[in-house]
C-alpha cells in the first residue's frame, strides 16, 4: 500500500482558513489603505496612530486584546516580524511596511507618503512646488513652531537626486 | 662645647639641617618664652651641666645656654612635626585631587556612605562607560570636523571630500551605536542627558537633540539648492516634525500610564501581592520607555542620514560642519556660564 502523496490542502476546507490568525490579518489588512493592528494599552501604538492622524490620515485600527482570535494574531504578527513585541504593525495598501521603526524610517526617507498616495489616500497638502513658492516657503516657515503642510503638483514616486544643476 | 653635648643628650636623631640652619632663629623666639614659663627646666639642665662643665663658671651664662639648647631642640621636634603633618597633607591632596578627577571624568559624585546596593552599581557602571566613550567619541568628532573644515577651506577634490565626510556620517552611527547599547544598560540615565553641558540640555528631547530643530537651524546656510533640493529638505523637516510630535505624544500616554500604574490603591489597605503586582506592571513600563528612546534616536540617525543623501558631498560637508559648530557654541556658552562670577 503506498500513501496518497495528495497535499494536505484536499482536509482544508474554506472554513479552517477563518481561524487562521494570519490569514485575518492579510485580510483586514487588504480592507482598508491604512490599517494599524494594536493594542489598547501600549504607548508606542498611540504614537503611531498619532503619526498617521498628523498627516491627516485616517488609519483603520484593531485592537487585538478586543479582537477574535487577538492572542494568535499576535503571535502571527510576532513571527512575520520576527521582534519581540507583536504590535503596532502598520499595513498600506495592503502591503505590510512593519512596526514603529520601519514606518518611522519610510517616512523619512520619503517613501511613506508615495505609499499612502498609492494606496489611495488623499495626503492634504497647502502649497505649490516651484522653485520661488518653496523659498519662500521655507522663510516663511523658518520662524513657525507648527508647519503647513507643502504641496506637490505632481508626486514622483521615488526623488531623484543625482540631477544637480548648480550648486 | 657645641656639638658634643647635644650629641650626649641623645640628639642625634634630629636632622643636621635643623641644628644648623634654625638653631639660631628658633631659640631667639623660644629663649624669651623659657625665661617666662620654663625656668624649671632650665635648672635641670643647669644642675647636670655643671657637673661635666664646671670650667666655663658662670652660672647664668651656663643656664642661659642650656636654656637655648633646650629651646633649639623643643624647637627642632615641632618642626619635625609640622614637617610630617605637611607631608602625610600633600599625600592626602594627591588622592583627592585624583578621586576628584576620576569623579569628574565620569561624571558622577562620590556620595559619602554611598550604598553597598549592587544594582546601583551595575546601573551605574552602564552610566559611566557611556558618559567615558561620549567624551572619547567627542575627541574623535573634533578631529574629523577639523580635518573636513581644513578640506573644505583648501578646496580638495570631490571625490577625496566625500571620504572625510563620510568618516563624520560612520562617526554619527557610531555614538547612536553606543547609546543604544547604554540605553538597555541605563535608561534613565540617558533620559537625562547628563553627559551634555548645560546649555545643550536644555534643548533635550528624549535623550536627545531635536532632528527639525538642527534642520531650521541649517536653513538658510545650505543654500544654493536646487529645486527638488529644497522639496527634499521641506519634506525632511516636515516629516521629521511630525515624528517627533507623534513620539512625544506616545511618551505623554506613557508617563500618565505609568503615574496610574503608581496610583493604584493608596486608600486601600492593600495587600503585599497587589503592591508588588503594581510595581512588576511600573517595571514593564520603563520597558516602553526603553522602546521610546530607542526610536528617538532611531529618527535623529535617519534624518541625518537622509540629509547627507539629498546634499551633495560639499554641501553635507558645510552642513556636518555648521551642526558641530553650532554644538561647540551650545557647549561654549555652558562653560561661560558655569565660570561665571557669582555674588
Amino acid at each position: 500500500m503506498h500513501y496518497q502523496t495528495q497535499s494536505w490542502s484536499t482536509y482544508l476546507t474554506p472554513t479552517t482558513t477563518l481561524n487562521d490568525p494570519l490569514h485575518r490579518i492579510e485580510r483586514l489588512a487588504s480592507e482598508n489603505a491604512v490599517v494599524i493592528f494594536s493594542l489598547s494599552g501600549c504607548c508606542m501604538c498611540h504614537a503611531i496612530k498619532r503619526l498617521f492622524c498628523g498627516m491627516g490620515v485616517n488609519p483603520t485600527v484593531y485592537e487585538l486584546d478586543h479582537e477574535p482570535l487577538g492572542k494568535e494574531m499576535e503571535k502571527a504578527l510576532m513571527r512575520l516580524l520576527g521582534t519581540g513585541s507583536p504590535v503596532p504593525v502598520v499595513f498600506v495598501g495592503g502591503k505590510l511596511v512593519g512596526a514603529m521603526d520601519r514606518v518611522m524610517g519610510s517616512h523619512i526617507n520619503g517613501t511613506l507618503v508615495p505609499l499612502l498616495k498609492e494606496a489611495g489616500e488623499d495626503i492634504e497638502e497647502e502649497e505649490d512646488f516651484d522653485g520661488l513658492n518653496v523659498l519662500a516657503y521655507l522663510i516663511k516657515y523658518n520662524g513657525v513652531s507648527s508647519l503647513p503642510r507643502p504641496k506637490a503638483k505632481c508626486c514622483p514616486n521615488v526623488i531623484d537626486y543625482s540631477t544637480k544643476n548648480n550648486e | 662645647m657645641g656639638k658634643g653635648h647635644f650629641e650626649n643628650w641623645g640628639e642625634s636623631a634630629i636632622a643636621d639641617n635643623s641644628q644648623q640652619t634654625d638653631t639660631s632663629t628658633d631659640i631667639d623666639t623660644d629663649d624669651k618664652n623659657q625665661f617666662n614659663s620654663g625656668q624649671h627646666g632650665g635648672q635641670i639642665v643647669v644642675d647636670s651641666m655643671e657637673g661635666s662643665m664646671g670650667k666655663i663658671g658662670d652660672p647664668k651664662i651656663l643656664r642661659r645656654l642650656a636654656q637655648n639648647r633646650e629651646a633649639a631642640r623643643k624647637s627642632r621636634l615641632r618642626k619635625k612635626a609640622y614637617v610630617q603633618q605637611l607631608e602625610s597633607s600633600r599625600i592626602k591632596l594627591t588622592h583627592l585631587e585624583q578621586e576628584l578627577k576620576r569623579a569628574r571624568q565620569q561624571g558622577m559624585f562620590i556620595a559619602a556612605g554611598a550604598s553597598g546596593d549592587h544594582n546601583s552599581v551595575v546601573g551605574g557602571n552602564g552610566a559611566l562607560a557611556f558618559d567615558m566613550d561620549y567624551s572619547r567619541w567627542l575627541d574623535d568628532h573634533q578631529r574629523l570636523i577639523n580635518d573636513l573644515r581644513s578640506a573644505v577651506n583648501t578646496q580638495i577634490p570631490d571625490n577625496e571630500l566625500r571620504i572625510l565626510v563620510e568618516a563624520v556620517m560612520s562617526h554619527y552611527d557610531e555614538i547612536f551605536r553606543l547609546k543604544s547599547i547604554a540605553t538597555k544598560s541605563d535608561v534613565f540615565h540617558m533620559l537625562s542627558g547628563m553627559w551634555k553641558t548645560p546649555a545643550e540640555r536644555c534643548f533635550l528631547w528624549i535623550g536627545g537633540f531635536r532632528s527639525s530643530e538642527i534642520l531650521k537651524m541649517l536653513g538658510n546656510h545650505l543654500e544654493p539648492l536646487t529645486d527638488q533640493q529644497l522639496m527634499g529638505i521641506c519634506n525632511l523637516q516636515q516629516s521629521s516634525q511630525q515624528a517627533e510630535d507623534a513620539l512625544s505624544q506616545g511618551m505623554e500616554a506613557l508617563q500618565q500610564s505609568l503615574v496610574d500604574t503608581l496610583s493604584v490603591g493608596f486608600t486601600s489597605s492593600g495587600n503585599v501581592g497587589d503592591y508588588m503586582g503594581q510595581m512588576a506592571i511600573a517595571m514593564g513600563k520603563i520597558t516602553t520607555l526603553e522602546n521610546f528612546l530607542h526610536q528617538a534616536d532611531l529618527l535623529r540617525q535617519q534624518t541625518l542620514q537622509q540629509l547627507h543623501r539629498i546634499l551633495t558631498t560639499r554641501q553635507s560637508a558645510r552642513a556636518f560642519l555648521v551642526i558641530s559648530d553650532y554644538m561647540s557654541r551650545l557647549r561654549a556658552l555652558s562653560s561661560l556660564w558655569l565660570a561665571r562670577p557669582k555674588d
